[in-house]
């Protein structure tokens, strides 16, 4: 009773303060939301711009192309085992009181190419690459290196940000397409060699039920997912001031706008494209 | 530090093995066709198609010979467009129906080749046609038929358990 009667206390919290606190940060919000898309909107045109006027660093490209992609096909593979193993188990503890077991199959392959692979392996490259990205840019950027590029007359988007768009962006859909392929594989192995399904009936209903327009569609997402890791990434580790310590949180941020726009995105662009 | 060699070799290999997943993953396990397969359309009209896909495939005798291309609306009719397997020849009077595989199956289209001399010819249309089973109609006929015909029987059976099942409550309360 004396607590609820302090907390209701006027120099305490007010309802007044309360919204009115809640407006200020929504107010913020939205003018954070709105002046970095503006940016970022440039951002992106500039560094697309360079693609066509401007060096391509084929040294830079294929050193990025070797981190974001051959660095992630382990990782990749990995969490894809995992994640096929997972849907095969849960799949067949649902389906097998139907006595339509042998529907593991489609079921682990049509969650795999269409959504799962693409997400997951977005976030997996997120957390892997675009983080090491902003990082990288990041601290460049606060020990004044970028404007020592500037001064060489090397243009930091050609030479720093192009290639890692481009690496990422052509990455994504080969690993989004390994992870489908080696989650369907693990949850063919476990299918067969444990829940004592029939592999051939298992594949056959893999085949019958993935069509051309749900690989498609997986490797689309996969592609815009790529531009906006490579895309959030570079911006975070341009905008990077404050020494170490805004290193850290460019890194952090990266990662968690980076994941929650991979997850709505992936929610609008299955609600448009089927 | 930094070796460039061998950066090289990574990525080669993971675009080998990244393009060999892509492959995989579209044409054996998407369906994609590269090469069209050698096959001649037939049509075929429906006064229902039922749930019947595009992609379903057509079988003749159980064994798939191809696939259904297209399905549109003409005239009131599902017009549904069939691709079947160039060595497949196919008598006039084949009978086309809708049929599932099973209760739960997904729809196909089932050929059964007549006895006529003359062959069709791509482009042509199978006349003979049977639409698809509505089971939800089915079951209802079921069990209309079943009231129909012996409800006595099933108004003698259905009244000795009320009857029996009656006295029993008042039976517990005096214990």
């Amino acid at each position: 009773m004396r607590d609820t009667a302090g907390a209701a206390a006027p120099t305490e919290i007010t309802a007044a303060r309360v919204f009115g606190s809640v407006g200020r940060g929504f107010f913020r919000l939205l003018g954070d939301v709105l002046g970095h898309s503006g940016r970022l909107t440039i951002f992106l045109g500039a560094t697309v711009a360079r693609l066509f006027h401007g060096r391509l660093r084929g040294r830079e490209l294929v050193s990025q192309l070797s981190f974001v992609g051959a660095g992630s096909v382990g990782v990749v593979t990995l969490s894809a085992i995992f994640t096929g193993l997972v849907l095969a188990l849960q799949g067949y503890y649902a389906l097998v009181r139907f006595g339509s077991e042998n529907l593991v199959g489609s079921l682990v392959a049509l969650s795999l190419t269409r959504e799962l692979g693409p997400v997951l392996t977005a976030l997996m490259v997120t957390a892997r690459a675009g983080s090491a990205m902003t990082a990288t840019i990041g601290n460049m950027a606060v020990t004044e290196q970028i404007d020592a590029l500037d001064s060489l007359a090397v243009d930091p988007l050609s030479y720093l940000v192009l290639p890692r768009l481009l690496a990422t962006v052509a990455a994504l859909p080969l690993l989004a397409a390994l992870f489908s392929v080696s989650g369907i594989a693990a949850a063919y192995l476990l299918g067969v060699n444990v829940l004592g399904l029939d592999g051939l009936a298992f594949m056959s209903n893999v085949r019958s039920s993935v069509e051309w327009k749900d690989v498609s569609v997986g490797l689309c997402k996969a592609l815009v997912f790529g531009v906006v890791i490579a895309w959030i990434a570079t911006f975070r580790g341009r905008e990077t001031r404050g020494g170490a310590l805004g290193v850290g949180r460019a890194t952090s941020r990266t990662v968690v706008e980076t994941a929650v726009l991979i997850l709505c995105g992936d929610y609008v662009m299955t609600a448009l494209l089927f | 530090m930094f070796d460039y060699k061998k950066a090289e070799i990574a990525t080669g290999a993971f675009l080998l093995v990244g393009l060999a997943a892509l492959a995989y993953l579209s044409i054996s396990i998407g369906g994609l066709k590269l090469l069209p397969r050698d096959s001649y359309r037939l049509r075929a009209r429906f006064s229902n198609v039922g749930d019947l896909k595009l992609r379903a495939p057509v079988k003749v005798a159980g064994v798939t010979i191809g696939s259904v291309e297209a399905i549109r609306l003409v005239d009131y009719f599902a017009e549904v467009e069939l691709a079947v397997d160039r060595k497949v020849q196919l008598p006039m009077d084949t009978i086309a129906s809708i049929a599932s595989a099973g209760l739960l199956g997904e729809s196909h289209v089932s050929l059964s080749p007549g006895a006529a001399d003359q062959n069709l010819a791509a482009g042509e249309r199978i006349t003979h046609t049977e639409p698809a089973l509505n089971v939800a109609d089915l079951l209802s006929r079921y069990a209309f038929g079943n009231a129909n015909q012996n409800p006595p029987a099933g108004a003698a059976e259905g009244a000795p358990p009320a009857s029996e099942r009656r006295p029993a409550p008042p039976k517990e309360p005096p214990r």
